[in-house]
């Protein structure tokens, strides 16, 4: 009964690309594709999980729907940090965005380009866009956290957790450690109730493709360096700095009000990592006066490899993106 | 059967492999107790259900588990697994612990001197180390009875904390477990009330039912300040465990100048200078970068 599973073939990326710049652990993608618009678009997915799951197979492919639309698409690649990585800051994952950026300007001669963060992505993305306003022509945030102040179980966990006490430990959190404790979140579902649905399809070589893709890219996930894991749930989950003004970067604070550029949020009403507290707080409060918010009755993932979702959500995201693109 | 399971542990990623595992063994127990219950019309509490939490609530220790043990190289050696639940792990996690007690206390006694006055000042520390060290006995082993003064630097401290939190977190563990085999007991309460009106139609209603019931009963549990505040104690009591226990292996280490190795304390200093230095690098890269663009643009001034 477990034959099909083994006749399973999971290859991630369907796009091709080439790594354009290498940095030790961080990376530059350039998809290829014939550039029909002026403005290009930066991916920068999470320091959590891999990004190809914006590019996982032929029907859901969100960089591949881009590319058909004639943007000319980049994406940061965060690696897979070591021991060795394990005193890097968020502010050097903001300096690679901007060494990205300049790259970029030069490279397609423009002077902004569209920002497009996923999940903690997008907080990276959005502090890198009131940092740097003028060189951010649009920003698209996907699943994002910003409103660290949420009742949802990841938060409450979060908010009880001293992080410090955890990297003096073990230097760097393991992809294990957080695969388990995502799992944990929604331990029915994903425990039991995700896996008895698999044994009901043990015979459907479709599904089982669909949900091995799936599960490939759940559990290759890279560590988080000690240094951005103690950030990450001093400063944004314990302290919600970045909601409250209070965040800096290299001395400088990340001021929401800087945020007046064309803003699209993309969001999902079962997300239980980023819910939708998470983001519209945030959205109410920028500036923007071009701003639109997109949502799925999906999870968090969900609203990315959804067939729902590719035929209306990312339809229209990506005419937002494009009527923005020249 | 067995090829195809090798295949699949091969194959897939480890934590899908053992979760697809594990769901096939819950299965079973849940055709089990569902023939059961065609067979009386009737669903009481079956022997299956403890099974069915063993195989669930090894999730629930799992994070614990992946610090404490390389679980990886655990899984090389054994594919399939048929061990490991969370008491046996805190057990082995012991046994470990009463074999360095022993290894250390063998090693220093091969140094020690018989003490020679009952009634010297250092005798009566000695007395009172002893007795202090008594309060970390594990299943019976003392370390470092007979010559405290051997311990380099902070390492006696590390090493007390080390017994004390692992202690903490040994109790912890036992209400942790305890708090989810109550939440998982009333899930299968309510089945077994749903069991008697209005009924199952089908294995497939039996099934949604009993994930219906598990999923009410630990949404509450997850976000209760029961749950957080124990699975606080729990993650601090052993990464403080972890922690204390290197400090006092890494200083055994540092102060011996024998030692061929560096620890990871040490190597991580490196490490972040390494990186500071990159940074500064980084800076003056860009700002001559600066500078360039600067006297470029001046000299097309002129």
């Amino acid at each position: 009964m477990l034959e099909k599973i083994r006749e399973v073939n999971v290859k991630p990326w369907t796009c091709d690309f080439e790594v354009v710049h290498e940095d030790w652990l961080f990376k530059l993608l350039h998809f290829k594709g014939e550039r029909k618009h002026r403005i290009p678009l930066l991916f920068v997915y999470a320091f959590i999980n891999r990004p190809y799951i914006l590019d996982l197979h032929e029907d859901v492919s969100v960089v591949r729907k881009l590319i058909k639309e004639g943007v000319d698409v980049w994406m940061v690649d965060w690696g897979y940090p070591k021991r060795a990585d394990r005193f890097l800051k968020i502010e050097d994952y903001i300096d690679y965005i901007d060494f990205c950026v300049e790259l970029i300007r030069k490279e397609c001669k423009v002077e902004s380009l569209t920002i497009h963060g996923y999940c903690l992505g997008s907080t990276l993305a959005t502090i890198y866009a009131a940092l740097h306003p003028e060189k951010v022509k649009n920003l698209v945030i996907q699943t994002p956290p910003l409103n660290f102040d949420t009742e949802n179980a990841l938060a409450l966990w979060a908010k009880h957790i001293d992080p410090q006490r955890i990297t003096r430990a073990v230097g760097n959190v393991s992809g294990e450690m957080l695969n388990i404790a995502f799992l944990l979140i929604d331990p029915i579902r994903l425990v039991l109730g995700k896996y008895q649905g698999l044994i009901d399809n043990l015979e459907d070589p479709r599904f089982l493709k669909e949900f091995y893709s799936m599960d490939f890219w759940i559990f290759d996930s890279p560590a988080v360096a000690g240094n951005v894991f103690e950030e990450y749930i001093d400063r944004w989950y314990h302290k919600n700095e970045i909601m409250n003004g209070k965040y800096t970067v290299g001395g400088k604070v990340v001021d929401l009000n800087r945020i007046t550029m064309p803003v699209l949020a993309l969001y999902a009403e079962k997300d239980h990592i980023t819910p939708p507290s998470a983001v519209l707080p945030f959205f109410e409060k920028i500036p923007s006066k071009d701003k639109k918010a997109m949502s799925v009755d999906k999870g968090h993932i969900g609203l990315t490899v959804s067939k729902s979702s590719h035929a209306k959500l990312w339809n229209e995201a990506i005419k937002w993106i494009v009527e923005r693109s020249d | 059967m067995s090829s195809v399971i090798i295949d699949l542990y091969k194959k897939l990623p480890k934590e899908s492999f053992e979760l697809l595992i594990h769901n096939l063994s819950v299965r079973e127990y849940l055709k089990d107790i569902w023939r059961y219950y065609e067979l009386t019309g009737n669903l009481e509490y079956l022997k299956e259900f403890d099974g069915i939490f063993e195989e669930l609530f090894r999730f629930f220790f799992r994070p614990f588990e992946i610090v404490m043990f390389n679980e990886r190289v655990i899984r090389s050696i054994i594919p399939i697994q048929e061990i490991l639940f969370g008491r046996e792990i805190v057990d082995a996690y012991t046994d470990f612990l009463e074999s360095l007690i022993s290894h250390m206390r063998l090693t220093f006694q091969l140094f020690s001197e018989p003490i020679s006055s009952p009634k010297l000042p250092v005798d009566k520390f000695l007395d009172d180390w002893r007795d202090l060290l008594k309060k970390f006995e594990v299943g019976g082993g003392i370390l470092l009875r007979d010559y405290p003064f051997a311990l380099p630097e902070n390492a006696k401290n590390y090493l007390l904390d080390c017994f004390s939190y692992w202690k903490d977190f040994v109790e912890s563990y036992e209400s942790y477990k305890k708090l989810i085999r109550n939440t998982y007991n009333r899930a299968v309460e309510k089945l077994l009330e749903l069991s008697r009106s209005p009924g199952f139609g089908s294995f497939e209603k039996f099934m949604e039912s009993f994930q219906d019931a598990l999923s009410g009963e630990f949404d509450s549990l997850l976000r209760s300040e029961e749950y957080l505040e124990l699975q606080g104690k729990l993650m601090n009591t052993l990464f403080d465990h972890i922690y204390c226990l290197r400090r006092f292996l890494e200083l055994l280490i540092e102060n011996n100048p024998a030692s061929p190795f560096a620890t990871v304390s040490q190597i991580d200093e490196a490490y972040k200078r390494i990186l500071d230095l990159k940074r500064k690098v980084s800076e003056l890269e860009n700002r001559i970068e600066k500078l360039e663009v600067e006297i470029c643009s001046r000299k097309s001034e002129k």
